[in-house]
């Protein structure tokens, strides 16, 4: 009856929550019917004063047992309030100032299919159940039968209300035992399918995700626009927009773009580029934006693709700070291998700051530079006074 | 961003319920709807020549029977859907049937005549629960309730016995609808739920630092306008120097990517599980300055989210509003393999011990040892988790 693959846990909870939709089912039919059978009975001329009492008594303990069975499901709890309807609709029918009339027959009927059939719906999940169920319904009804024999009117009327009752109340049983695994079993699946959503989306948006930090001429383009364009010649700027729209175009399109040249600039899949070409297509990109670079040391920097890449894009976020804030045209960029740990150093001449002072909230230098290469396993030192230039000294290890 | 994002889940939403479909909810109701229908149309047959007016009442009879024929076979055309025209079409007719069989029992108060197919009306709106909004058959089962007693009233000459046998046939039109419409709400509240859970569970098996289905939809839009605005530049639709306003918007698309591109790596597993339900992204606030809901394992993920969950879903009348606290990590000075610990912290609001899903101690559990406080309307569990040190790795 419970779907499979789902977890232990869910299948309990699924479990737990399919019985208290039934129980509930049965306490709402239960109260119900107990209301209309104790209104049928206080209706002047159905039974006297006298017999009121003992039945109302009868009652109210029918519909505490019955209430109980909804929380604590036992069987004994069944079997409590179904003895004690019964016994209900015995006082009603034989006691001393009440008996058979036209109200009572009512709330009998009422008690016999409304509060005893009300059961029905949690009996319906077994065919052990079942069987219980119609030894239930038929021992009701002859029950019932037995007690208005001695009054010959409206017996057929009576029994078809209860068979009824008893049917209605079956059915909500069997709505909710069938219907809720199916509907939890198409929630597994569309979860499922989800998932593998989940697992395609990440792996496109990991895709371009890598191809974007790759080729990370976008933002830089951006940021000259952001600019109006200012300081920079328009043809390159309109060939840089043009190349790197057509990038973006073919990352939409689904292909891996691996571009050879940006607008002014070179530029070259860094996980397998000659490390020449990626530091001469830097200094002519910076070169174009009116910064200088000097490059000193080693040419080639034994790092596999991903941390070489981490490397470099952070060195470019440093150049790109020196152009932005140092306020002088001239940066001294010293590469160094030294067998363990891959070394470069940024030095400027410029305005400097306070390392422990950069506003809080930006972005640039935290994420760019110390989160990148951080992420694969290297670290940040920054050296700078007001006034007395800057050093930044990146480090990875091999 | 927050826009579009209402919009996606909205839809997401929609798409769910639609691929749940009405018909799964099951048809089953229909039987108990017949059963209904059946036993009042035998009563009306065996003393149908004992109306006054034979005639109304078999009219009333016929029409409800074309009715029910009419509505079967257009909701199962339209593969189990009742648009708003077919359920007005059909609440029109059910209300024709009613005034046709009151005024085929009107002024007739003899004993053991009432109206059939009025009370039969209860059955087709008992059929059709699962395939309308509850409070829509709810209303409906209001008016016919209201009506049917007015008019009982109305024929009514003083309190005597027969007036029980006038409420039962009452309950017995409003009581089955009513009782449909309160179970069904909870099933179909049950449903979404479910999906939410199962929705959100895949995060648990996603990467720490993933990104969630809305910021991949976020970066593809913001790459496609970055492509036009560059195409406009190339093509010198945009002229050189740009605008203020198209600098400013440059300014923006640039910062939107470097929030996408860099800043969302700050984003956890946890903190896409939250937005992306329903469910507890209306209740729950995350607080992880550092990310530090990253270092869960597996089991851990799935028993905070779990626990989260059951906090959270008990909660009927969006009452609850809970809070997670991340603390910073420490070493494990005692420990061999330098653990990390820190402390999660769960403050719920609205909330009181004893409602909480004894499931819910199980998964706290299985994410550390945790203590809770409770006051009259708050609970605050600290959870001390330990986690393997990515470092010693």
């Amino acid at each position: 009856m419970i779907p499979t693959r789902l977890s232990t846990e869910e299948q309990a909870r699924f479990a737990w929550q399919l019985a208290h939709l039934l129980y509930r089912t049965t306490r709402l039919f239960g109260l119900i019917a107990a209301v209309v059978a104790f209104v049928c009975l206080i209706i002047p001329g159905a039974v006297e004063l006298r017999a009121i009492v003992p039945i109302t008594f009868l009652l109210a303990a029918t519909v505490i047992a019955h209430v109980t069975l909804t929380y604590r499901p036992q069987p004994l709890w069944m079997a409590a309030a179904y003895s004690l309807a019964l016994c209900t609709i015995y006082a009603i029918a034989v006691l001393p100032g009440a008996g058979v009339n036209v109200a009572t027959a009512t709330a009998i009927a009422t008690i016999a299919g409304g509060l005893i059939g009300s059961m029905a719906t949690v009996m319906v999940s077994s065919w052990g159940q079942a069987i219980v169920l119609v030894a239930g319904f038929v021992t009701t009804v002859c029950f019932v039968g037995a007690l208005f024999l001695s009054a010959e009117r409206g017996m057929i009327g009576t029994v078809v209300f209860i068979a009824l009752c008893w049917a209605i109340s079956a059915t909500f049983g069997v709505w909710l035992c069938r219907s809720l695994p199916r509907v939890m079993r198409r929630v597994g699946a569309i979860g499922r399918a989800y998932n593998i959503e989940r697992r395609a989306s990440e792996t496109e948006a990991m895709r371009h995700r890598d191809a974007r930090l790759l080729h990370d001429t976008a933002l830089a383009t951006l940021t000259l626009l952001a600019h109006s364009g200012v300081g920079v010649s328009h043809d390159a700027l309109r060939e840089q927009a043009h190349s790197d729209g057509m990038l973006l175009k073919r990352l939409r399109l689904g292909q891996n773009p691996a571009p050879r040249a940006s607008g002014a600039y070179t530029l070259t899949n860094t996980a397998e580029l000659a490390l020449g070409g990626t530091l001469d297509s830097l200094r002519s990109r910076f070169s174009g934006m009116g910064l200088e670079i000097d490059w000193h040391g080693s040419g080639q920097l034994g790092l596999p693709g991903q941390k070489l890449e981490a490397f470099i894009l952070a060195l470019t976020e440093c150049l790109e700070n020196v152009r932005r804030h140092s306020g002088v045209t001239a940066a001294h960029v010293t590469l160094s291998d030294d067998g363990t740990v891959v070394r470069g150093v940024v030095t400027d001449a410029g305005v400097g700051f306070d390392p422990e002072n950069i506003p809080g909230g930006h972005l640039g230098f935290a994420e760019s530079v110390v989160a990148r290469v951080q992420d694969v396993g290297g670290s940040v030192r920054t050296f700078s006074a007001p006034d007395a230039g800057t050093t930044v000294v990146l480090e990875v290890p091999k | 961003m927050s826009l579009t994002r209402r919009i996606d889940r909205d839809a997401r939403a929609a798409s769910a319920r639609f691929s749940l479909g009405t018909a799964q909810l099951g048809t089953g109701l229909v039987v108990a709807g017949g059963l209904i229908v059946a036993t009042c149309f035998l009563q009306f047959a065996v003393r149908a020549d004992e109306y006054p007016n034979t005639g109304v009442s078999l009219a009333a009879w016929v029409l409800l029977l074309f009715v029910i024929v009419v509505t079967a076979l257009v909701v199962r055309h339209n593969g189990f859907i009742m648009g708003d025209v077919a359920f007005s079409a059909l609440v029109a007719g059910l209300a024709a049937v009613v005034a046709l069989d009151l005024i085929g029992v009107w002024g007739h108060t003899g004993p053991r005549l009432y109206p059939t197919a009025a009370v039969a009306v209860s059955g087709v709106l008992l059929a059709v629960v699962t395939l309308r909004r509850v409070h829509e058959i709810m209303a409906s089962t209001i008016v016919l309730g209201a009506v049917l007693s007015t008019a009982l009233v109305a024929g009514m000459e003083g309190l005597t016995a027969s007036t029980a046998v006038e409420i039962l046939m009452l309950t017995t039109a409003i009581g089955p609808p009513i009782v449909a419409c309160v179970i069904v709400a909870s099933y179909r509240r049950m449903v979404m739920m479910a999906m939410d859970r199962v929705l959100i569970q895949s995060t648990v098996s996603a990467p720490a630092f993933g990104t969630s289905m809305l910021e991949s939809e976020e970066l593809q839009a913001l790459d496609l306008e970055v492509e036009e605005f560059f195409d406009d530049v190339a093509s010198g639709r945009e002229p050189l120097p740009l605008s203020d306003e198209r600098a400013t918007r440059a300014a923006e698309l640039a910062t939107a990517l470097r929030m996408t591109l860099v800043a969302g790596r700050n984003r956890t597993w946890l903190h896409h599980a939250i937005t992306e339900s329903d469910f507890l992204a209306a209740s729950v606030t995350l607080r992880d300055p550092d990310a530090t809901a990253a270092l869960l394992d597996q089991d851990q993920r799935d028993a905070l989210l779990s626990a989260l969950w059951l906090i959270m879903a008990g909660d009927s009348r969006g009452g609850r509003a809970a809070i997670v606290t991340f603390g910073r990590t420490s070493p494990d000075a005692s420990d061999p393999r330098h653990d990390l610990r820190f402390t999660v912290t769960i403050d719920v609001d609205g909330l009181r011990r004893v409602d909480v899903d004894p499931a819910t101690w199980d998964n706290l559990g299985r994410l550390g040892s945790y203590v809770d406080t409770a006051t009259a309307r708050a609970l605050r569990v600290e959870i001390e988790c330990r986690v393997m040190n990515p470092g010693e790795l």
